[in-house]
């Protein structure tokens, strides 16, 4: 008797310690070395500190890649831009038609994606003049049948290479890296 | 029924070589335009105004784009862009911006897709240009 | 045979699709017909006041007095844009959803004077844009009159 009122007061004890202590960060909420080094290829500082200029020739080059823009606020140096954009990859066609040919099934493939970009300028911490410009870029592939198939983050170094490539040379400034 | 079998494996070979020629547009040539002549489509996209009053500017691209039956869908005057979107069988959507351009001009640079394609073509952006520049009571000089 | 007669429709198709690509969309052109004039008119009303935030203000009460809701707004362009869902069938017919924009602006070469124009998508009847003029009008102390 005294024993199981131990082991019953041992769990009580247990379970309030455990509600007391530091819940577990889900893994996609954690910054990892993996976000940190994203951070830095996402972003490049540029030597001015007219931020409105460094935004306006962001949003040209958004506008000369075919972006729409979704959101902009100057205050916040913000601007969130989106194109829909051909997902059809003819092999992909063949191969789940014939697929859909032996299961009697209708084919199903990737039709369109939706590919947007957030674009954040903010004067720079690092340097003692500059704009910092974090970009990223995530696409939502839809299926011939309307549903989604993937959502997913864009982000080679070749990307990001190619996009800054391009706001250096609508501002006339090199962008460094952090 | 084997001439056929083999007949139907060579068009399919042919196939797919044709399809591996031809190459699928990458992923980031996607994201990022790379495929489309970027200071050409500039060209066409862009019109300047003798006018330094971007509010004024923004406020009768608005009315210009309501005016040819769009729905704006998103506007702000800092960065100074307005967008808007009108379904006639398929779904247009245009983002018109204005900046300025040296000390006495506003530029005005229009980019719009359907459905999944770029609009490339200069027909539509000479279209709405003319009715801006009608509304601004300006003329809508080219530029390179 | 019929099998091989069903896979080799279905090869062909492939190769067409691959091969001439997708349907071709409407003409991009076609998107750029001006509205009638006779629309511009029973959409927009001129108010003779210059206090445009007033203006805005009243509208935005109109809005919502029809169940819309105010999704977007800018003071410096003069520009509402409002949705809804469902419309509560007092005056007007019921569509399943609207969006409507209102833009003000000053009207040129008449001092003190803004036009209010009001677009609801799908909605042409006249009588619909003079209603809500109207409320618009009672909101303000100040006449709506015609363009």
């Amino acid at each position: 008797m005294r024993r199981r009122g131990l082991t019953v007061c041992g769990m009580i004890g247990l379970a309030a310690l455990a509600a007391c202590m530091p819940k577990p960060v889900p893994e996609d909420l954690r910054i990892t070395y993996e976000s940190l080094v994203s951070r830095q290829q996402q972003t490049r500082i540029f030597e001015t500190e007219d931020e409105a200029r460094v935004l306006a020739a962001s949003s040209a080059v958004l506008q000369d890649l075919g972006f729409l823009i979704d959101e902009s606020e100057q205050q916040l140096g913000l601007l969130v831009g989106s194109k829909m954009r051909s997902a059809i990859n003819p092999a992909e066609v063949v191969f789940m038609t014939l697929l859909a040919l032996m299961a009697r099934s209708d084919p199903v493939y990737s039709e369109r994606q939706l590919m947007r970009i957030c674009l954040v300028t903010t004067p720079s911490v690092q340097a003692s003049s500059g704009t910092s410009v974090r970009v990223t870029f995530q696409r939502i592939v839809y299926l011939n049948n309307g549903r989604e198939s993937r959502l997913e983050t864009l982000g080679t170094p070749g990307i990001y290479e190619e996009f800054f490539a391009k706001l250096s040379k609508a501002l006339f400034l090199e962008g460094k890296e952090l | 029924m084997r001439k056929h079998l083999r007949r139907m494996l060579c068009l399919f070979a042919l196939g797919l070589l044709l399809i591996s020629v031809g190459g699928c547009v990458s992923t980031q040539e996607r994201l990022l335009d790379s495929d489309t002549s970027q200071l050409q489509l500039r060209s066409f996209q862009s019109r300047a105004f003798d006018t330094t009053d971007q509010v004024k500017t923004l406020r009768t691209v608005m009315l210009t784009l309501q005016d040819l039956g769009f729905i704006l869908t998103s506007a702000e005057s800092g960065v100074g862009s307005v967008t808007a979107s009108k379904w006639n069988r398929s779904l247009m959507i245009i983002t018109v911006s204005v900046r300025p351009r040296g000390e006495t001009q506003m530029l005005v640079r229009a980019n719009c897709q359907i459905d999944k394609e770029l609009v490339n073509d200069p027909v539509p952006y000479q279209m709405f240009f003319s009715a801006l520049a009608k509304a601004m009571f300006l003329e809508a000089h080219e530029v390179e | 045979m019929r099998v091989l007669r069903l896979v080799d429709t279905v090869l062909t198709l492939s190769f067409v699709v691959i091969l001439t690509g997708c349907m071709t969309p409407p003409k991009p052109a076609e998107f750029f017909q001006p509205v009638s004039l006779q629309q511009h008119q029973i959409k927009s009303r001129v108010f003779e006041t210059s206090n445009e935030i007033a203006i805005m203000r009243a509208c935005t009460n109109v809005l919502m007095d029809n169940s819309f809701q105010v999704y977007e707004a800018e003071s410096q362009l003069g520009w509402i844009s409002a949705r809804k869902l469902k419309f509560i069938p007092l005056e007007m017919p019921a569509p399943a959803s609207a969006s409507a924009t209102i833009l003000v602006y000053p009207a040129s070469g008449r001092p003190e004077t803004s036009i209010v124009r009001i677009s609801i998508h799908h909605v042409a009847d006249a009588d619909i844009y003079q209603e809500l003029f109207a409320r618009i009008s009672q909101s303000l102390f100040v006449k709506a009159q015609p363009l």
